[in-house]
C-alpha cells in the first residue's frame, strides 16, 4: 500500500487531506511544517508527497530544492498545493521539479485522481 | 642730534627712496612686471586717505571730542563693504570710457558735457586746496615742535618773508618732486605705477611710525593700558572724555560725521585717483574691502591711548601730542620716525591730489578752452602732446602755490581736523551726481549742474565763509547775527536750524538741495541722445554681454585720423592706436583716401579720451568726421535689446530650472505610484491567500461529505463544526477588510477598549518565533522586561492586528523564498 | 540665475553685514552701550570690537570659494 506524505500548516486542511488519502486506499503520514516533513520523508520514505507552499521555517519551495538534490530520493512524486494563484509561483515549483500542481481551494476528487495518477506512472 | 641738517637730512634722504621706489615701480612696469598687481598693495595705496591729518589731528580730535574720531573711519569702512558693488562699477566704466579723474567720470556719464567736467574741476580745486595747505601746515609744524621743543612751536609767518618761510620751500621742493615722478605719460588714464608703489610705501611707514609711537606711550611710558587707564580714571576731568556727550552735535554729529565720510571716500580726488583710475584688477577690490578697513583699524589703535597719555602728561596742542609725548620722554630717534611718519602722510596725500588735480585742470579746464581757440587746433602742426604735459606740469606747481598761500593767509585759523572735514563737505557734493547718477538713468545734465551748484554753494556759505569770519577777513557777527543781521540767514543756523553740529548742518542742508535739485530737474528735463546714450552705459555697464559698441556713425579716412592723434598724442601713442590695422604701412596719400573703419575711430576716441578726457576727444572726433556722428538711436537701440535679451535668458533659465524640478517631482511621484501599486498586488495577493484557506478547508469537507454518504457520525459531526467554523473565519475575515476600507475612507469611527498590550504581543510572537528565529529579520521579545502594559483600542482592532501580523509573516515567508 | 549660486549670495550676505554695520555704528546702539555702568564708559571699546568683528566677516565673505 502507497505511503502519502501530507505537508501543510493549517490543521484543518491536514485533517481533510488525510481523511481524503486515507480513504482513497492510502497510508498517510502528515507534517505540519518543512522540517518535520523532511523528518518524516527520511523515516518513513513515502512514495509521494503533498506539499504546501507557505510554511513556517522552510518553505514548501526549499523543501522540493532539497528533495532534488538529494540522492536517494531525487525521484520522489511531489504535488504543490498553494494559496496563492499566481503564475510565477507555478513556475517557480516546475522548474524546481514539481510533478503537479493544485491551487486552493481545490476539487477533492481531481485531487484523488492526481494522486492516484501518479502514483500508477511511478509504479514499477 | 636733533640738529636741522639731521631733521632736513632725514627728510630729503626719505623722498629720495621714494623716488627711487617710484623710478623702480615704472621700470617694472615697463617691462610688463607690475609691481602692484596684488591685492594688498592696492589696499595699501587707499591708505592715502589716511593724511597728516590721521596721523596728528586724530590724536587732536580724540583730546578734544572723544571717540567722534572714528567715524572718519567707520565711514569708508561701511564704502569699502560695499566696494564689490558701486566701486566695481565705476570701476568697470572707468576701464571702458578710459576716465582719468572724477570730473571726467562725472562729465562723461552727463553726455560729455565739457562745461559739467569744468564745474567739477573748479569745485574740486576750491575744495581740495586747504587740504593741501593742511598737509604743507602740518609738515611745518611737525618740524617746528620737533626743533623747538620744549620751547612753543608758535610759528608767526606775518612776521617774515615769505622766501625766510619754511612750507613756501616745502611746497616747492614737493612741487619739484611730483613733477618728477608724476605726469610721465600723455595717456593719464593709463596707471601711474610708479606714484602707486611709493604711495604704498608710505602708508607702511606712516603704519609703523604710529604704531611704534602707541607702543612706547601705551608699554614704556606707562605699564600698558591698564595703567594708563588707571591714571585716567583718577583724573576727574578726563573720566568723561571718552563718552557720547563729547562729540559735537551728539547723536545727530555722529551719524552726519559717518555719512559724511561714507560719501567723501568716493568723492576725494585722490580717493577716486587710487580706488579707481589707479585699479589694475577689479578682483582686487574683494581682498581690498577686508585689508583697508583693517590698515584703518591699526593706525587708530593707538589713538585713544596716545590722546589720553598726551592729556595727562604734556601740555600744549594736542594735534602735537604724538610728537610732545616721545620728547617728553627725551628719546632723539622716535621723534625723527614719526616726524619721517607724518611727512609720508603728507607727502603721499600731497602728491596724489596734486596729480590728480593736475590732470583735472589740464583735462576738464585747459583743454576745452584750447579746443575753443580755432587757430590752435586746426593751424599748425605743433607739438600738442609735450605742451599738455607740460600744462599738467605747471599746474601742479600752482596747485602748490595756491596751497601754501590759503595756508599763509588764513591757515592758522583752523586746526587740521577742521580744515579736513571743510573739504569732505565740500567733495561730498559730487557725491549724488555720481553715486545715483551710476544707478538712475532719468538723470539728466542739467539735474545734476544744478544740484553741485546749489549744494557747493550752500557748503561755501554755511562752512568756508564762516572759516574766513574767523580768520577776521569778515565781521564775526556774521556768524553770531546772519548777515544784515537776518538771524534766519545765519551760517550755522540756517533757518533757525541751531543745536546741530557745523558740519551735520552744512551736510543736512546742502545734500537736501543738491539731491532735490539733481531729481526734482532731471524728472522735467530732456537728455540729449548722447547723453541717453552715455546714461545707458554707465547704467548698464555691469551687464557681461555689454560692451562699447561702436558710436561713430560718420565717415573719414584715415590719414585725416592720423593726423589728428600725431598733433594731440605723439607719435607713439598714433602708431599704437593704429598698430592693429592688419594692412601694411602704405604712404600717406593712399592712407589719405582709405576710410577709416568704426572700430579704428572707437580706438581713436578711446585713446584721446585717456590723455585729454572724454569730452574734448568727442570734440575733436567730431571735428574729422563728415556726415552724422553719433548712431545714438541705433546705439540705444543696441544696448535696450542687450538688456531685454538678458532679461529674456534669465527668464528662460528660470522656466527651465522650474520644468527640471517638476519633471524631477513627477519622477518621484511616478515611482511613489509604482511602489504603491506594487504594495497594492502584494497586498490582493495577502488577502486571496487569506480568504482562500478557510475557504479550502469548507470546500474540501462539504466535498468529503458530499462524496461519502457512509461517513461516521461523529467524523460528520467534527467536519461540519470545522465549515462552521471555517466560515465564521471568513466572514470575519471579509469583516475587517471592510473594517480596513472604512478606516481608510475615515468613516469608521473609535470605540476605544482596553487592550493588554503584553499579551497581544505574546499572541503575535508565538506562532512564528521559531521561525523568526531563524531569519535576519529577528524579533526580540522580552517577556520579563515588558510591564503588564495597556492600551485601550477597539475589539475588531486588535483583532485585524492579529491578521495584519499573520500576513506580514507570509510576506516575510514570500520574502525570504524570493 | 539660480538665486542660491555662489556670487549672488555673496552679494545678499555682504548687502546684510552692510546693513547690520550700519545699525551697529547708529545711535539707539550707541546710546544703550554708552549708558552702560562704567567709570570711563565702554564706547570705545564697543567699537573697536565691532570694527574687528567687521573685518573678519568680511574678509571671510569676500575670500573666493578653494574649490570652484
Amino acid at each position: 500500500m502507497a505511503n502519502v506524505l501530507v505537508v501543510d500548516d493549517e490543521p484543518n486542511i491536514l485533517l481533510s487531506l488525510e481523511f481524503l488519502m486515507s480513504h482513497a486506499g492510502l497510508t498517510v503520514t502528515t507534517a505540519p511544517d518543512g522540517e518535520t516533513a523532511l523528518l518524516r520523508i527520511a523515516d518513513a520514505s513515502p512514495d509521494l508527497l503533498l506539499l504546501d507552499i507557505s510554511l513556517p521555517g522552510i518553505s514548501g519551495f526549499e523543501v522540493l530544492e532539497q528533495l532534488r538534490r538529494s540522492e536517494s530520493e531525487r525521484h520522489l512524486p511531489v504535488i504543490m498545493l498553494t494559496a496563492h494563484g499566481r503564475e510565477v509561483e507555478r513556475e517557480k515549483g516546475f522548474a524546481l521539479g514539481a510533478d503537479d500542481y493544485v491551487t486552493k481551494p481545490f476539487s477533492t476528487q481531481q485531487l484523488v485522481e492526481k494522486v492516484k495518477a501518479l502514483l500508477a506512472e511511478r509504479a514499477p | 642730534m636733533r640738529g636741522d641738517w639731521v631733521v632736513i637730512g632725514t627728510a630729503f634722504c626719505y623722498l629720495a627712496l621714494l623716488f627711487m621706489v617710484a623710478a623702480w615701480g615704472d621700470r617694472r612696469a615697463e617691462q610688463g612686471r607690475s609691481l602692484i598687481g596684488s591685492p594688498t598693495v592696492y589696499a595699501l595705496s587707499i591708505a592715502v586717505y589716511c593724511t597728516a591729518w590721521t596721523f596728528y589731528g586724530s590724536v587732536g580730535r580724540a583730546a578734544q571730542y572723544g571717540p567722534s574720531f572714528l567715524l572718519i573711519y567707520l565711514g569708508p569702512t561701511l564704502a569699502m563693504l560695499l566696494a564689490p558693488f558701486t566701486l566695481r562699477k565705476m570701476v568697470r566704466i572707468a576701464a571702458q570710457q578710459r576716465i582719468t579723474s572724477i570730473a571726467d567720470f562725472i562729465s562723461a556719464r552727463y553726455g560729455k558735457s565739457s562745461r559739467l567736467g569744468a564745474l567739477v574741476a573748479i569745485m574740486a580745486l576750491i575744495t581740495i586746496t586747504p587740504y593741501i595747505a593742511l598737509q604743507l601746515k602740518a609738515i611745518t609744524v611737525s618740524h617746528a615742535v620737533l626743533m623747538n621743543y620744549p620751547l612753543g612751536a608758535d610759528i608767526t609767518l606775518e612776521n617774515e618773508r615769505f622766501w625766510m618761510d619754511r612750507s613756501f620751500w616745502i611746497a616747492m621742493v614737493l612741487a619739484v618732486f611730483i613733477i618728477l615722478f608724476g605726469p610721465r605719460h600723455l595717456d593719464a588714464s593709463e596707471r601711474h605705477e610708479g606714484m602707486v608703489a611709493a604711495i604704498a610705501v608710505e602708508s607702511l611707514v606712516k603704519l609703523i611710525a604710529f604704531l611704534a609711537v602707541g607702543v612706547f606711550v601705551t608699554f614704556i611710558m606707562f605699564a600698558g593700558p591698564g595703567a594708563l587707564l588707571a591714571e585716567v580714571a583718577a583724573t576727574p576731568a578726563l573720566i568723561n572724555s571718552m563718552r557720547l556727550e563729547n562729540v559735537p552735535g551728539g547723536a545727530t554729529g555722529w551719524v552726519g560725521m559717518l555719512l559724511l565720510a561714507f560719501l567723501a571716500f568716493f568723492t576725494l580726488p585722490r580717493q577716486f585717483q587710487v580706488l579707481v583710475v589707479e585699479n589694475v584688477d577689479e578682483q582686487h577690490l574683494h581682498r581690498a574691502s577686508g585689508l583697508f578697513p583693517l590698515y584703518l583699524l591699526l593706525i587708530n589703535l593707538f589713538v585713544i591711548p596716545i590722546a589720553l597719555a598726551g592729556l595727562l602728561l604734556v601740555e600744549g596742542d594736542p594735534d602735537s601730542f604724538v610728537l610732545t609725548l616721545p620728547l617728553s620722554a627725551g628719546l632723539e630717534g622716535l621723534p625723527l620716525l614719526v616726524f619721517i611718519g607724518g611727512l609720508s602722510a603728507a607727502t603721499g596725500m600731497v602728491i596724489v591730489e596734486t596729480i590728480a588735480l593736475s590732470t583735472m585742470v589740464s583735462n576738464q579746464l585747459i583743454m576745452p578752452l584750447l579746443l575753443k581757440v580755432k587757430r590752435l587746433y586746426i593751424g599748425r602742426h605743433g607739438r600738442l602732446a609735450d605742451w599738455l604735459l607740460n600744462i599738467r606740469r605747471i599746474a601742479i606747481l600752482l596747485i602748490l602755490l595756491m596751497g601754501y598761500l590759503y595756508h599763509a593767509l588764513i591757515g592758522d585759523s583752523y586746526s587740521l581736523v577742521t580744515i579736513g572735514l571743510v573739504s569732505f563737505a565740500g567733495v561730498a557734493q559730487f557725491a549724488p551726481a555720481l553715486l545715483i547718477g551710476l544707478y538712475w538713468r532719468g538723470a539728466t545734465r542739467q539735474g545734476a549742474t544744478l544740484g553741485l551748484l546749489a549744494g557747493f554753494f550752500i557748503w561755501f556759505y554755511t562752512l568756508l565763509l564762516p572759516g574766513f569770519a574767523q580768520s577776521g577777513w569778515l565781521k564775526e557777527t556774521l556768524i553770531t547775527q546772519g548777515p544784515w543781521e537776518i538771524s534766519w540767514l545765519s551760517p550755522y543756523a540756517l533757518l533757525g536750524l541751531s543745536g546741530w553740529d557745523i558740519y551735520t548742518h552744512s551736510l543736512f542742508w546742502s545734500m537736501l538741495v543738491n539731491v532735490s535739485l539733481l531729481i526734482g530737474v532731471s524728472l522735467f528735463t530732456r537728455p540729449t541722445p548722447l547723453e541717453q546714450t552715455q546714461a545707458a552705459l554707465f547704467t548698464e555697464a555691469m551687464h557681461p554681454n555689454l560692451q562699447t559698441t561702436s558710436l561713430w556713425q560718420g565717415e573719414t579716412t584715415e590719414g585725416a585720423l592720423h593726423a589728428l592723434l600725431i598733433r594731440y598724442l605723439g607719435s607713439m601713442a598714433t602708431q599704437r592706436v593704429f598698430a592693429s590695422q592688419t594692412a601694411q604701412p602704405v604712404t600717406e596719400t593712399d592712407a589719405y583716401q582709405r576710410p577709416a573703419s568704426k572700430a579704428l575711430i572707437t580706438r581713436a576716441e578711446q585713446s584721446l579720451a585717456g590723455s585729454l578726457g572724454s569730452a574734448s576727444a568727442s570734440v575733436l572726433i567730431n571735428s574729422v568726421l563728415r556726415g552724422e556722428a553719433l548712431d545714438v538711436e541705433s546705439v540705444l537701440t543696441i544696448l535696450d535689446t542687450t538688456s531685454q535679451a538678458l532679461e529674456y535668458n534669465r527668464q528662460l533659465e528660470q522656466k527651465s530650472q522650474e520644468l527640471a524640478r517638476v519633471g524631477e517631482e513627477l519622477r518621484s511621484a511616478n515611482e511613489r505610484l509604482r511602489e504603491l501599486d506594487r504594495m497594492k498586488d502584494e497586498f490582493v495577493a495577502m488577502v486571496s491567500h487569506e480568504l482562500r484557506t478557510p475557504l479550502t478547508s469548507i470546500r474540501s469537507f462539504a466535498e468529503i461529505l458530499r462524496d461519502t454518504p457512509d461517513i461516521a457520525a461523529d467524523k460528520r459531526q467534527q467536519f461540519l463544526s470545522i465549515m462552521v467554523l471555517e466560515s465564521q473565519r471568513l466572514s470575519r475575515l471579509i469583516e475587517e477588510i471592510l473594517d480596513l476600507a472604512r478606516l481608510e475612507s475615515g468613516r469608521l469611527t473609535m470605540k476605544p477598549v482596553a487592550v493588554n498590550l503584553t499579551k497581544l504581543a505574546k499572541q503575535i510572537a508565538m506562532p512564528s518565533s521559531a521561525y523568526m528565529r531563524r531569519t535576519v529579520l529577528g524579533l526580540s521579545f522580552m517577556q520579563r522586561m515588558l510591564p503588564p502594559l495597556s492600551l485601550r483600542t477597539q475589539t475588531a482592532l486588535s483583532r485585524s492586528l492579529l491578521t495584519y501580523w499573520k500576513m506580514h509573516e507570509n510576506l516575510l515567508t514570500l520574502n525570504t523564498q524570493r | 540665475m539660480n538665486p542660491f549660486s555662489a556670487p549672488s549670495r555673496r552679494r545678499e550676505r555682504l548687502i546684510a553685514l552692510a546693513l547690520l554695520a550700519l545699525f551697529m555704528f547708529c545711535p539707539p546702539m550707541l546710546l544703550i552701550v554708552d549708558r552702560l555702568p562704567g567709570l570711563l564708559g565702554w564706547l570705545p571699546l564697543y567699537l573697536f570690537v565691532v570694527w574687528g568683528a567687521l573685518i573678519g566677516f568680511t574678509a571671510w565673505l569676500v575670500e573666493p570659494p578653494k574649490e570652484p
